[in-house]
């Protein structure tokens, strides 16, 4: 009842006049940044933390929030009327949303992704409103061994949900980030470590100015390298769907929504996996008819992507708010803007802000209130800034990204750090390294480091408890099967069983 | 192969995205913050649109624009930082 009447309070105190204006511009301007090719929800997150770092912490969250699901579903527009995903969240998008605008259909497909992505976030919320609350409560209970074996799984489920093709560049580049976050001070008797002999380095590498970097210098220069996109040709006719039409998949819709948002709460797996997920699950639980027409603008497989995607937004917030642990790459930037405010996440947070994750849910929905407005509003004229050529956009981004990265504690080797971290990013990148694992690594380096130490201490050096206690056991063995799971041994012995049994079947 | 990467078009705009975007960071702190800025984003415009096969006199527009872009840019995110958020710039 307390939680109740605290989130009723939450919702009543954020619809004033300044928070409502707040979230109209700052969901536009999501809105205008995951429509554009190359701008991520991530680089948007992080840009706008170096503008509100002056604001009250509560005026900033609720900036970043609509920030991050503005963009998350800006990118629908793009990846309906450009066949190019503005965020990778939207890549899933594509495969329905373009067909339909071929078709002359685009005003529909906008409409159904807006509606999507609406009643995405709203399951999202209510599912953040519900779990955050009970995982805190369970993780107040969770130690440092805990801790220790949930940075590890974090690092090795996200590089293996990032890289399906080859999960142990997923684990590499998580590993290169836990090496970066060990350079520095070290947290608990500041000593310093990997620094060189440079002042610089001992301060350690920040998060946001390699984030900038990894997300907006890389992007520039990968946008750069192609030659411009063509919009789709077509009338954008009426936006504003028939509900009809869409809740006629609300099977789809609920399905969507909680694998979203559960696909949203582990750890560094972000929005992209959950449009796919969501959108190959629509597509298997489809009649066979049905099925066929998936790819070539089939409303149900448009409506599972952005319901989906949206819908992990929320679901990536509870790990932030209950573990600190950042559920996707917007998130972590979110994390680390919650952390400049003051603003300690984690089990404790139900002691310190027991009102904050409220809070936090009376956001979201604002947020998700002001996108559906957006997004079905001005359709016609935002399709513009579509054409923007990118040799005048990116000048002015990357300026942003380097004042950005200056600006937190205005000094230069910040600078240096988003420098080299794009150009890096861009060379992994290339190479088919995906950058969720790394800066997920980054984040998580400092926790591990200190949990682990901690916990040493705390057992004489014995490192029994981390297989003993009964919750480290379990995700020490998920874990394991995880790693086991993708090994080609694993799969033949599993071949080898499999073959056994058919046999004794026939026999 | 390796002739093909360099001289790929797509190659040739990576090589000269990074090294003005390289240049303009090695050279904050030298030189002023706002003259800088609006040379950067005007040089950068002009690279990837200024045609040296074409005459200047058919592309003067395109210069007027890069030089009004990047006046425009490096002026409000100076006055943003500077004044709103009281960021001394480099």
């Amino acid at each position: 009842m307390i939680g109740l009447k605290m989130l009723f309070d939450a919702v009543i105190g954020i619809f004033n006049p300044r928070s409502i204006f707040d979230a109209l511009w700052a969901t536009q301007l999501g809105i205008i940044i995951g429509m554009l090719p190359g701008l991520t929800a991530t680089m948007g997150v992080a840009l706008l933390t170096t503008l509100t770092f002056n604001m009250a912490p509560n005026n900033a969250i609720l900036i970043l929030i609509c920030m991050y699901i503005g963009a998350i579903y800006g990118g629908s527009r793009s990846a309906i009327l450009l066949n190019i995903p503005g965020t990778p969240a939207n890549a899933a998008t594509t495969v329905d949303g373009y067909p339909l605008a071929l078709k002359g259909e685009a005003g529909r497909a906008i409409g159904i992704a807006t509606t999507g992505s609406f009643l995405g976030s709203l399951i999202g919320m209510l599912a953040l409103a519900i779990f955050t609350p009970l995982i805190g409560s369970v993780a107040l209970s969770f130690q440092s061994f805990e801790f220790f074996w949930f940075s590890i799984f974090g690092i090795v489920i996200c590089g293996n949900l990032t890289a399906p093709k080859d999960p142990l560049k997923g684990w590499i580049a998580g590993f290169l980030g836990l090496f970066v976050a060990m350079i520095g001070m070290e947290g608990i008797h500041a000593y310093v470590r990997f620094s060189f002999g440079s002042t610089e380095l001992s301060g350690g590498i920040s998060l946001i100015p390699a984030m900038v970097g990894a997300f907006g210098f890389a992007e520039i220069i990968t946008v750069m390298r192609f030659t411009k996109f063509e919009v789709v040709k077509t009338k954008i006719g009426r936006v504003m769907p028939k509900w009809r039409d869409v809740f006629k998949y609300w099977k789809t819709i609920i399905r969507s929504g909680l694998v979203g948002t559960f696909i949203g709460a582990i750890p560094g797996v972000g929005e992209d996996i959950a449009a796919w997920v969501s959108y190959d699950l629509a597509k298997r639980s489809a009649p066979p008819e049905r099925r066929e027409t998936f790819g070539k603008g089939n409303e149900e497989g448009l409506l599972a992507a952005e319901t989906g995607n949206n819908a992990c937004v929320p679901g990536a917030i509870i790990p932030v708010l209950t573990l600190a642990i950042p559920g996707s790459a917007p998130a972590a930037v979110l994390l680390g803007a919650m952390l400049i405010h003051g603003i300690r996440p984690g089990p404790l947070i139900l002691v310190e802000f027991p009102t904050f994750i409220y809070e936090v849910v009376a956001m979201v929905l604002l947020a998700t209130i002001a996108m559906y407005v957006l997004g079905l509003s001005m359709v016609r004229s935002l399709v513009k800034v579509l054409l923007i050529p990118r040799q005048k956009l990116m000048p002015v981004i990357f300026v942003l990204c380097v004042v950005g990265s200056y600006a937190l504690q205005a000094r230069l080797f910040d600078v240096g750090v988003m420098i080299v971290f794009g150009l890096l990013g861009f060379i992994l990148r290339e190479m088919e390294y995906p950058m969720a694992p790394m800066v997920l690594g980054i984040i998580l380096g400092d926790i591990l480091d200190k949990n682990l130490r901690r916990a040493l201490v705390l057992s004489n050096g014995s490192l029994v408890p981390f297989f003993t206690r009964p919750i480290c056991l379990g995700i020490f063995l998920v874990t394991l099967f995880v790693i086991v799971n993708r090994t080609v041994w694993f799969k033949q012995f599993v071949g080898a069983i499999k073959g056994m049994f058919a046999r004794k079947a026939e026999g | 192969m390796v002739k093909g990467f360099f001289t790929h078009e797509s190659t040739n705009r990576m090589v000269k995205t990074v090294l003005i975007c390289v240049l303009y960071s090695l050279l904050l702190g030298h030189v002023n913050f706002v003259l800088l800025t609006t040379l950067f984003i005007f040089v950068f415009v002009l690279t990837f649109e200024y045609l040296f096969r074409e005459s200047f006199r058919a592309q003067a527009r395109k210069v007027l624009m890069a030089a009004v872009l990047a006046i425009i840019t490096s002026g409000a995110v100076y006055g943003v930082f500077f004044y709103l958020f009281l960021v001394n710039l480099p």
